[in-house]
């Protein structure tokens, strides 16, 4: 990507310019934030996540992934 | 043999020498970048340079995670255990010993590992892309290598001036078959696998020249996935451990397997990070890596529904270069 299309996220030293704090306050609330955004049940869903698409895999390959999007296609 | 520290050898030999330890100690690729090439990517702080005064280059080293066979496991806690050996670790903190000791400049392994909540000192998937080994991808921005695909990256920045590769012309994200396959259901095999409208990870579109026009990763949903077991589960366990006032209800959390797992993870510390290739195992990128080929020709058999997906489909897409006219997004 050309340097003027990225957006690429602030460092921790920027935020603290914008905002006018220390940066390690602003490191202590993105670290708190970052881990709070999804509760422990997000966790234990990503277990099913994986087993099913890891098995589903190994029997029918890339259509287990595909094939509902191809069923919606005819569908429309 | 390289010459002594006491008579340093020249730009290219050295570069070369350096590039065959990393082979030879379990690389699979390598590259070389100047650390201006940074520059125009990061903010202070965060430059080779920052982390090493008077840092001259960077050399980057990549390579293979889980082999054939655990991509063939049915069982997705295979990968989790055995996905990510650390093989680019110790193959770059060797190269690291080879440049101090054989040729006579600092070098040190770069920092990848976060030291503050996600954010690493030094990313390792833009070090791939500026030594010219791979582009992003629409799979949380993984790095894809033309040749193996998935890889994991180190890197070592060095006092040492070497002689840089160039980062790579093209995208290789997306494969034709996934924009194929884009064009006849509207999206990738990644995309549709861990869509992002539909509690998944991943969102994009490819633009009409065939390149990524937009991508999305929802990064935190995607550290559930990949880093399943690990220190951010333990914190999350322990949270509702220590609120839980029921004695028979904590004992019985405290030795879940939830739990269990996420302290192994931590002891362990291996099962805490790679933990989630749903994204890569559809990809058709490298795929012959994945999958033992005996004779036969043409796509893995993994990938023959997207062939007949795709048969009618014609391509009209010329191919992109790097460096596009792409958005990436991350939520």
């Amino acid at each position: 990507m050309t340097p003027d299309k990225r957006k690429p996220g602030l460092s921790d030293e920027q935020i603290a310019e914008k905002l006018g704090l220390g940066r390690r306050t602003v490191a202590e609330i993105r670290c708190v934030g970052e881990r709070n955004y999804y509760g422990v049940d997000e966790w234990e869903k990503a277990q099913e996540f994986k087993e099913k698409q890891c098995r589903a895999f190994a029997e029918r390959g890339v259509s287990a992934s595909t094939k509902k999007y191809v069923e919606r296609r005819k569908v429309e | 043999m390289m010459a002594q520290a006491s008579e340093k050898p020249d730009r290219k030999e050295l570069t070369q020498a350096i590039k065959a330890q990393a082979l030879k100690v379990g690389g699979d690729v390598v590259g070389a970048a100047p650390v201006e090439r940074w520059d125009d990517y990061v903010p202070e702080g965060y430059r080779p340079y920052d982390i090493l005064p008077n840092a001259k280059s960077v050399v980057v080293v990549g390579a293979r995670g889980p082999t054939m066979g655990s991509w063939r496991s049915p069982d997705s806690r295979v990968m989790e255990v055995n996905g990510y050996d650390f093989a680019n670790d110790r193959a770059i903190h060797v190269v690291s010993d080879f440049i101090e000791q054989q040729a006579g400049y600092y070098a040190m392994q770069a920092p990848g590992l976060p030291t503050s909540g996600h954010q690493p000192p030094f990313s390792m998937m833009l070090a791939a892309v500026l030594a010219g080994l791979g582009t992003r991808s629409f799979a949380a921005n993984i790095i894809l290598n033309p040749r193996y695909g998935l890889l994991y990256y180190s890197a070592a920045i060095t006092t040492a001036d070497l002689v840089p590769d160039a980062m790579l012309e093209q995208d290789v994200c997306p494969h034709t078959m996934c924009i194929a396959t884009y064009k006849a259901i509207g999206k990738t095999p990644c995309l549709a696998t861990c869509p992002a409208d539909e509690g998944g990870c991943l969102d994009g579109s490819i633009g009409e020249g065939g390149c990524i026009e937009e991508a999305f990763d929802n990064r935190e949903r995607c550290v559930s996935r990949a880093m399943n077991f690990g220190i951010n589960s333990f914190q999350k366990a322990l949270t509702d451990i220590v609120n839980e006032d029921d004695g028979e209800t904590r004992n019985m959390m405290i030795n879940s397997d939830f739990f269990t797992r996420s302290c192994a993870s931590i002891s362990f510390f291996k099962e805490s990070v790679a933990q989630c290739f749903e994204c890569m195992r559809v990809c058709p990128v490298a795929a012959r890596h994945r999958e033992l080929q005996q004779g036969r020709r043409g796509p893995c058999r993994s990938f023959l529904s997207i062939q007949r997906l795709t048969r009618n489909t014609k391509i009209k897409f010329s191919r992109c270069h790097s460096r596009s006219r792409s958005t990436i997004r991350s939520g």
